[in-house]
Parts: C-alpha cells; sequence; structure tokens
C-alpha cells in the first residue's frame, strides 16, 4: 500500500474540504432553522400564564358546580308547585 | 446446409460466455429477491430485469451514441444511458424532486441540533475514499465515487458516479441500493457496540408542532445556502427541495401527486434498468467489484458508527439528552435507517419512540451527502 504524494495530498485536501463543509453548512443550517423557529413557530405559552389560566379554569369550575348546585336545590323545593302546561 | 449453419452460429445459445451465463443467473437472483422476498422490490426488479437483458449475447443493447453514427447505431440502454444519466445526468435529479415532495422536513424543524448527525454520517463516505486509495486499484475520481456510497443515497450516488467514474456506475449503484436494502442488518451490531443499554434506553421527549410557515421557509432557505456554498449540488438539492415546497405550500396536489406517483416512478424505472444495463459481465467479474463490495459495507459501517458517536459526544453538552441511537439515521437511506434506529430503541425500552425524531438525521443525511457530492464536483477533475 504505497501512496503517491501528489494523490495524497489531493486526497487530503478533499477529505478537509468535505468534511469541514457538511459540517460548516449543518451546522449553519441547524442554526438558521432554530432562528425560523423562533419567529414563525408556534408561540411559546409561559408556564405563569398557563398556571394562571389553570387557576381560572378551576374558579370557573367550582362556580358552575355550585350554580347547578344551587338550582337543584331551587328544583326540589319547588317540586310540589304545578308544571307549567304544554298546552294540551 | 451452409446457410443452416450460419445461421446456428448467429444465435445467443452458439455466442453466450460462462461470464453471460452467470449474470443472467445474478439477474434472475435479484428478480426472486424483488419478487420473493420484497427486497428493495423497486430498485431490484428492474435492475435484476436490465441484468438479463443485457448479458443476451449479441443485442448491441448498450452501445453507445458516437458523434459519427449519431443515436441510430446506439442501443436502448446506450441511449438511456447517454442522455439519462452520463450526458445530461437527468434522471437522478428527476427522482429527488420525487423524494422531496414526499418528505417531511417537520422532525428537522423541530430539532434541528439533529441537523448535525447528518454532517456526523458522512465521515463514513471519506473512511471508503480513503480504503479505496489504499487498494491502489482506484485512483481519486473513482475513490470518491465509491466513497459516496457511504452517504447510502441511491440517486446521489448515480449522479457522482455517472460525472466521475461512469465505468464503475452500474457497481457502485447496485451496491448502494443492496446496503439501503439491508440497513436493518448492517447496521444494529454498529449501533449496539458503540452504546450502552443505558444510552439505548434514553426517552425522548415528543417534539413540538411546526407551523406551515416553517415548513414553506425551511426549505427555501436550505436550498439557497446549499447551493450557495456548494453550487455544485444544485440538481439534487434544487429538485428536492423543489418538490418539498410543491408540497407544503398545498396549492398544487396535482404536481405533487405528478411528482411522487408518474415522474417518481418513471424514473425509477429507466434509471434502474439502465443500472442493470450497465452490469455486462466483463464489469463484473473483476477484483475491482469485490473491492468496491467491501468499501460499501467500510462506507456504511463507518457512517453509522460515526453518527451514534457523535450523538454520544453531543449528549456531552446538552442538558437534554438524545437517544445516540438517532446518530445512525444520519446516513440517509430514508426512511430505513429512522426505522432502524426506532426498533433498536423500543428492543431497549418499549416506551421509546423514537422513528419521528431520527426522521431529522435521516433527511439531514440526504443534504449532507448532497453537499459532500458538490464538493467532490467542485474539485474533482476527470478525463
Amino acid at each position: 500500500m504505497t501512496f503517491d504524494a501528489a494523490i495524497v495530498e489531493e486526497a487530503l485536501s478533499l477529505t478537509a474540504i468535505g468534511v469541514s463543509t457538511a459540517f460548516a453548512l449543518l451546522l449553519s443550517l441547524s442554526l438558521g432553522v432554530w432562528v425560523v423557529g423562533r419567529l414563525f413557530g408556534p408561540k411559546q405559552v409561559s408556564t405563569e400564564a398557563t398556571d394562571a389560566s389553570s387557576a381560572e379554569r378551576r374558579d370557573k369550575a367550582l362556580a358552575a358546580a355550585i350554580a347547578v348546585s344551587a338550582l337543584r336545590e331551587i328544583r326540589d323545593n319547588s317540586a310540589t308547585l304545578p308544571t307549567p302546561s304544554s298546552g294540551d | 446446409m451452409a446457410e443452416f449453419i450460419d445461421f446456428l452460429e448467429s444465435t445467443g445459445f452458439a455466442n453466450i460466455t460462462w461470464q453471460q451465463g452467470l449474470m443472467i443467473l445474478l439477474g434472475l437472483g435479484f428478480i426472486f429477491l424483488a419478487v420473493a422476498r420484497n427486497m428493495e422490490p423497486y430498485e431490484l426488479l428492474p435492475i435484476g430485469l436490465g441484468i438479463v437483458a443485457v448479458n443476451m449475447p449479441l443485442t448491441g443493447l448498450t452501445t453507445l451514441p458516437t458523434e459519427a453514427s449519431g443515436v441510430q447505431e446506439a442501443g436502448l440502454f446506450g441511449i438511456t444511458f447517454h442522455y439519462g444519466l452520463a450526458f445530461w445526468n437527468i434522471l437522478p435529479p428527476l427522482m429527488f424532486l420525487g423524494l422531496g415532495a414526499g418528505t417531511d422536513f417537520g422532525p428537522m424543524i423541530a430539532n434541528p441540533k439533529t441537523l448535525l448527525l447528518g454532517a456526523a454520517a458522512q465521515i463514513g463516505i471519506f473512511a471508503a475514499f480513503w480504503g479505496a486509495l489504499a487498494t491502489g486499484l482506484f485512483e481519486i475520481p473513482e475513490a470518491a465515487s465509491i466513497g459516496i456510497i457511504g452517504g447510502a443515497d441511491g440517486p446521489t450516488t448515480i449522479f457522482i458516479s455517472a460525472k466521475l467514474a461512469p465505468e464503475l456506475l452500474g457497481i457502485t449503484a447496485v451496491i448502494a441500493y443492496s446496503y439501503v436494502a439491508t440497513v436493518a442488518f448492517v447496521q444494529p451490531p454498529i449501533m449496539k457496540l458503540f452504546t450502552t443499554k443505558a444510552e439505548r434506553e434514553i426517552e425522548m421527549k415528543p417534539l413540538r408542532d411546526v407551523t406551515r410557515r416553517e415548513k414553506l421557509i425551511i426549505p427555501t432557505f436550505v436550498m439557497i445556502v446549499v447551493i450557495l456554498v456548494v453550487p455544485r449540488s444544485a440538481p439534487l438539492i434544487s429538485m428536492f427541495m423543489i418538490g418539498n415546497l410543491l408540497k407544503e405550500s398545498g396549492v398544487v396536489p396535482r404536481l405533487v401527486q405528478a411528482s411522487t406517483d408518474v415522474i417518481l416512478y418513471v424514473s425509477t424505472i429507466f434509471l434502474m434498468l439502465t443500472i442493470g444495463a450497465q452490469l455486462v459481465a466483463e464489469r463484473v467479474f473483476d477484483l475491482e467489484t469485490l473491492a468496491i463490495l467491501g468499501l460499501g459495507l467500510v462506507a456504511f459501517c463507518a457512517g453509522t458508527a460515526s453518527g451514534v458517536i457523535f450523538a454520544k459526544i453531543m449528549n456531552l453538552f446538552l442538558n437534554e439528552k438524545i437517544n445516540p441511537l438517532i446518530g445512525s439515521a444520519g446516513v440517509s437511506a430514508v426512511p430505513m435507517a429512522a426505522r432502524t434506529s426506532h426498533h433498536l430503541g423500543q428492543e431497549a425500552n418499549p416506551k421509546n419512540f423514537l422513528l419521528y425524531h431520527a426522521m431529522g438525521p435521516n433527511a439531514a443525511g440526504v443534504i449532507g451527502s448532497a453537499a459532500v457530492a458538490g464538493v467532490f464536483l467542485a474539485l474533482i477533475q476527470t478525463g
């Protein structure tokens, strides 16, 4: 296995340029894709906002449950009253 | 009687050589693998049919067009080789159009750091390139054509071989597609060798959603950057990204259908038949062919190992670790390499779902090998 010096020189430069081009290119694409993602990707929802909205949802659910219970109570109390006629 | 003997001597039976007989058997073997074993049927079936057709004696199917006689005296496969590959080299870019229209860049956009794994896996190209030079059998253009097998990308291998070493085209293309077909067997032992069980068990979080705007901007951006850096990769990269933009635009479904169906499959038929037609007996029964077979394996193994090792190196700097198994998908071989990463990941940890994560390096591998091909074309002088 003997190499001609000129061939080795050319092969070395091809390898150096090829490997470094592949890495530099894909690294720059990676950064570019990341930047595009930050600019045009889905909007990030902050953790605080998520916590706030979940607390708000919990309050609304509690309020709804109280309202339903209150309505049931009223309906049970008025069960003895005549129901509205359907017309017949 | 003399006319009858002349007739008998003019038949294929009287002129067939044992090498041609063996090649016909090889072609039948490819057909069998494609039909009975469903192994890469879109490639191996037309290649096998091409091998059988051109190894029949006295057909002249591979006679190339010449300046003196033009195409009148040329054989059918000589014409498709000349115009489809060697002279115009139009078939691989047409295939890239169809492949681009079928590719989803979503995983790559959602996790852009995996693009680097596509670069790392290109090391295999240079391992085989040096291996080819070390044998003393090949010059630099031929070594580059052999090395590019490590990119595990059939059309890129064909594109480079047709330009730099047309005499090796059939062999390099068949070996590239053969190794792509056997990724599921070739890669796992190397992936296991370079990873611990704990590393293979690493779970990766589901990727974020990708917006339509990102999917429209990224292919355009990648096309511009890659072509500005490596202009000679333009035929492959531009067609790949044009195909992808047709798909992501969402407004030309018929063009997408034409690209992924008609154009892709028509090019596949002519490309693979032409490749099969390059496998004539006198080229195949040769020490160089065996050497290329071995070097192709070296390229695949080195590409797989370097992708996995690079993923491990990245993990030294990342808070959120990546599963090193996805590194091997950087060798392209879309989507077989990604599937192999996924299966090995699930074998180590059934909760692992790596397929989508591995598609990022897989797509990056296509870009990486096209870029290296562009470097070879730009710097290597032929003839």
